[in-house]
């Protein structure tokens, strides 16, 4: 059986195909690395002018405020005006200080008094203004959700005492940019991406040799599991290794932070605040690999099962590409209060988005969760598996190897 | 000739990976005709809407302690209240009274106070919160189109003219790639069977322009045909439309509405340029590095290219790197998205044409160097 998984794997190596992929791949984070990372603005940043200015525009409003003839807009701006002043104060004082213990209790009171106020009379004040534009349909609610979201990070760093500095606050450490990657959309499809191409010809390719591949003294099934087997390690050899390349090439800039340090994960589905918490950038991760696993073994029975019957490889790669993007198709904002798309394996394809919550926020739901995409990849695993045992049945179908 | 031109086009027929593509054409056709009332595409109540909303929001960034006591100081604030004037009535004329040709004119108008907005500098306040300069030119010339013919706006895109636009502009997102899978292989595969391929008295080149040929064509013919079938299917579901309904594309001379028939011929057209244009381009990468996938990566990484340096660098509108999406090209959503106002649609067609002519050269050059090698072998062998 070793001789097997050897003989594979050196073909794995040796294929022109996988080759390119490797290297566009590293490519990519190369990019990431080199040009997009650098650039890099939270919407979320420590901006001491931002601050500043709404600290002077306001105390300089009520100073000036002279109280004869009450308009609408200036008692409104008399209650919600003092409070915001005073934590503004603190949060220049504790950047003048480089205290940014202080600053993150001051910024975690600022963005849930904020929040508080604009959520509730959204007709006079308004988020940060990244959260709107023209293709962004519920500003309020996006903006609600980072808002809260941040606040309960940057408890949560004063809470567990952590060392704080601003490249945590902003979440440019390695590791956190590690989990920055993570939660984006396109990262995690990549991944996939690289595992359908490193699939598709895994057992067509046979074809070419039957004889040095009958010379094996393995049974069908056998074969198939150590295909299965060779690609897994592939693909978790070549993304493990690149993406450490990737986080070594970050930490050079920024520190390579630590993996205690807490991330916010939303439960839904109503965005209050009792409704976030945190967990550790560490448990973040291992539950993200573990379900990128999943996913990844997934795809390749897939893939397996599409070549047994099919026997193309161009079939398989347009039949793997297509499924990555599934989710697309049953998308609507919202409806996951009265759907049942917590159920669909592709829903957890974007694994940081699921892991941290996003997808909740952006389906409406509380079932979109660790446990549960782990209970709905198994379940389709399982009906994948049940295929291929019920295709190897038939001889015609064995012949391919 | 004959006999081969009859080979390659049984290679054509016989390749699975050909079938399986055009089933995936069939397949989205399909899936179109569930996905457009599914996601209620291009409902203008929805649109209207979300403009409201928009609007609203764009108020509420003004601040209002301020603005109450000195409307001066924001200029465009007056704009902006219009702006949500103008939305709110075509709320009421589709809502209340169901008219649809009020809601053109209110549509017209609020287009062109968005324009004038534009004018005294309606992004400098923050261009999060407002309608693009791009979207408002092209709403204006649609509705300007709508009102000068006396046509009926439509309410969503459930009518099969509709569908055939979206159709079209949707598979043209993906055509680059889709052809780059077709055209992978379109040399190395003669390796398989060099011998029956020797027997032919004909050269490299005689051999490329009958693939070509039997390439476009079969590919042009079998795209046609399926949206066609998949306009007549769309009848069954939704209302016909018509085929002068004005569809608004991007010329050197700004924005301008024309029919969809004429649109629908611009598109075959564009469409017959690009795909000469990237089976050469599959040519060539095929005989530079010998691998179908090798062709099929290199090929989808200067689709990559265009998302990642097309707005950095202007010197790109050169090269084909800009041009991998015709429809969007024709309807301007390249030269938006790009920032360079020179794409369009006939550049784009000088473009293919002329890359096209380089792509023969190398290919002509690589052939006779084979050519001039191989004899030397034969001369050597004697």
């Amino acid at each position: 059986m070793s001789a097997y998984y050897i003989f594979e794997l050196n073909a794995m190596i040796r294929n022109k195909k996988n080759l390119a992929a490797v290297i566009l791949f590293l490519l990519a984070t190369l990019y990431f690395v080199f040009v997009i990372d650098p650039s890099y603005r939270p919407d979320e940043s420590i901006n001491e002018v931002e601050i500043q200015q709404e600290y002077d525009e306001m105390s300089h409003w009520l100073e000036n405020y002279q109280g004869e003839g009450l308009s609408s807009g200036a008692t409104f701006a008399l209650s919600y005006f003092p409070p915001l002043v005073e934590i503004n104060e603190t949060r220049l004082d504790a950047i003048n200080q480089q205290d940014f213990k202080a600053y993150s209790t001051a910024s975690a009171e600022w963005y849930r008094y904020k929040d508080q106020w604009i959520y509730s009379s959204p007709e006079f004040l308004s988020y940060n203004k990244a959260y709107y534009g023209i293709d962004q349909d519920y500003p309020l609610q996006e903006g609600r959700y980072w808002y809260l979201n941040t606040a309960t990070r940057y408890s949560a760093y004063v809470d567990r005492n952590l060392e704080i500095s601003p490249a945590v606050l902003e979440e440019r450490t390695a590791l956190q940019t590690g989990a920055r990657v993570w939660n984006s959309s396109i990262f995690p499809m990549a991944l996939i991406g690289l595992v359908v191409v490193f699939s598709i010809d895994i057992v067509t390719k046979d074809r070419a040799h039957l004889t040095v591949v009958r010379s094996f003294p393995l049974s069908f099934a056998q074969k198939l599991w150590v295909k299965t087997a060779v690609v897994l390690t592939a693909f978790s050899v070549v993304s493990v290794s690149i993406f450490a390349i990737g986080l070594i090439l970050v930490s050079f800039r920024e520190g390579f932070g630590s993996l205690s340090i807490p991330m916010t994960v939303f439960n839904g589905p109503t965005l209050m605040e009792e409704h976030f918490h945190t967990i550790s950038v560490g448990l973040f991760y291992l539950q993200s690999i573990g379900l990128m696993l999943v996913i990844a073994y997934l795809f390749i029975r897939f893939i397996i099962l599409c070549s047994l019957l099919i026997k193309n490889e161009y079939f398989n790669l347009l039949i793997g590409l297509t499924v990555i993007f599934t989710e697309r198709l049953y998308y609507i904002r919202g409806i996951g209060y009265f759907s049942t798309v917590d159920l669909l394996p592709s829903t957890y394809f974007r694994v940081g988005e699921v892991l941290s919550g996003y997808q909740n926020h952006l389906y409406n739901s509380s079932a979109i969760s660790f446990e549960i995409g782990m209970f709905s990849l198994i379940g389709t695993i399982l009906i994948v598996e049940v295929f291929i045992i019920l295709v190897s049945r038939f001889k015609s179908i064995r012949a391919i190897i | 000739m004959r006999e081969n031109f009859g080979f390659e086009i049984e290679l054509f027929i016989r390749d699975r990976k050909n079938g399986f593509l055009f089933l995936g054409v069939t397949l989205f056709l399909i899936g179109l005709l569930f996905y457009i009332p599914y996601q209620q595409v291009n409902d203008i109540h929805d649109k209207t809407q979300k403009e409201l909303h928009t609007v609203r929001n764009t108020i509420s960034s003004f601040p209002v302690h301020i603005v109450e006591e000195d409307p001066e100081r924001y200029p465009v604030y007056q704009d902006v209240l219009k702006e949500s004037q103008l939305i709110g009535s075509q709320e009421v004329a589709l809502t209340f009274y169901n008219d649809l040709k009020e809601y053109t004119s209110i549509g017209l108008e609020l287009a062109q106070s968005r324009l004038q907005a534009h004018e005294k500098g309606y992004e400098s306040f923050n261009q999060n919160f407002f309608v693009p300069l791009e979207q408002s030119l092209r709403e204006s010339v649609y509705y300007e189109a709508l009102e000068d013919q006396n046509q009926l706006i439509e309410r969503d895109a459930q009518s099969s003219s509709t569908y055939l636009v979206l159709a079209i502009s949707a598979f043209s997102s993906v055509f680059f790639v889709f052809l780059l899978l077709l055209t992978s292989d379109i040399l190395t595969k003669d390796d398989a069977h060099s011998t029956v391929i020797q027997a032919y008295p004909i050269n490299e080149s005689q051999r490329l322009f009958g693939k070509l040929m039997i390439y476009v064509t079969a590919t042009i013919l079998t795209i046609v045909g399926l949206f066609a079938a998949g306009y007549v299917l769309s009848l069954i579901p939704f209302d016909a439309g018509t085929m002068d309904y004005p569809r608004v594309i991007y010329t050197a001379s700004g924005y301008e509405a024309v029919s969809t028939s004429q649109f629908i011929l611009r598109t075959l057209l564009i469409a017959v340029f690009f795909t000469i244009h990237t089976t050469l381009l599959a040519a060539v990468l095929n005989t530079l590095l010998k691998n179908r996938y090798l062709t099929l990566f290199l090929g989808s990484s200067l689709l990559l290219c265009s998302f990642l340096f097309s707005r950095i660098w202007a010197f790109l509108a050169y090269t084909p790197i800009d041009y991998l999406n015709p429809i969007g090209v024709l309807d301007g959503a390249t030269s938006e998205r790009f920032g360079q106002s020179e794409i369009d649609y006939s550049r784009a067609l000088l473009i293919y044409g002329g890359w096209s002519l380089v792509y023969l050269l190398v290919l002509s050059i690589s052939f006779s160097k084979k050519h001039r090698s191989s004899r030397m072998r034969k001369e050597g062998g004697q």
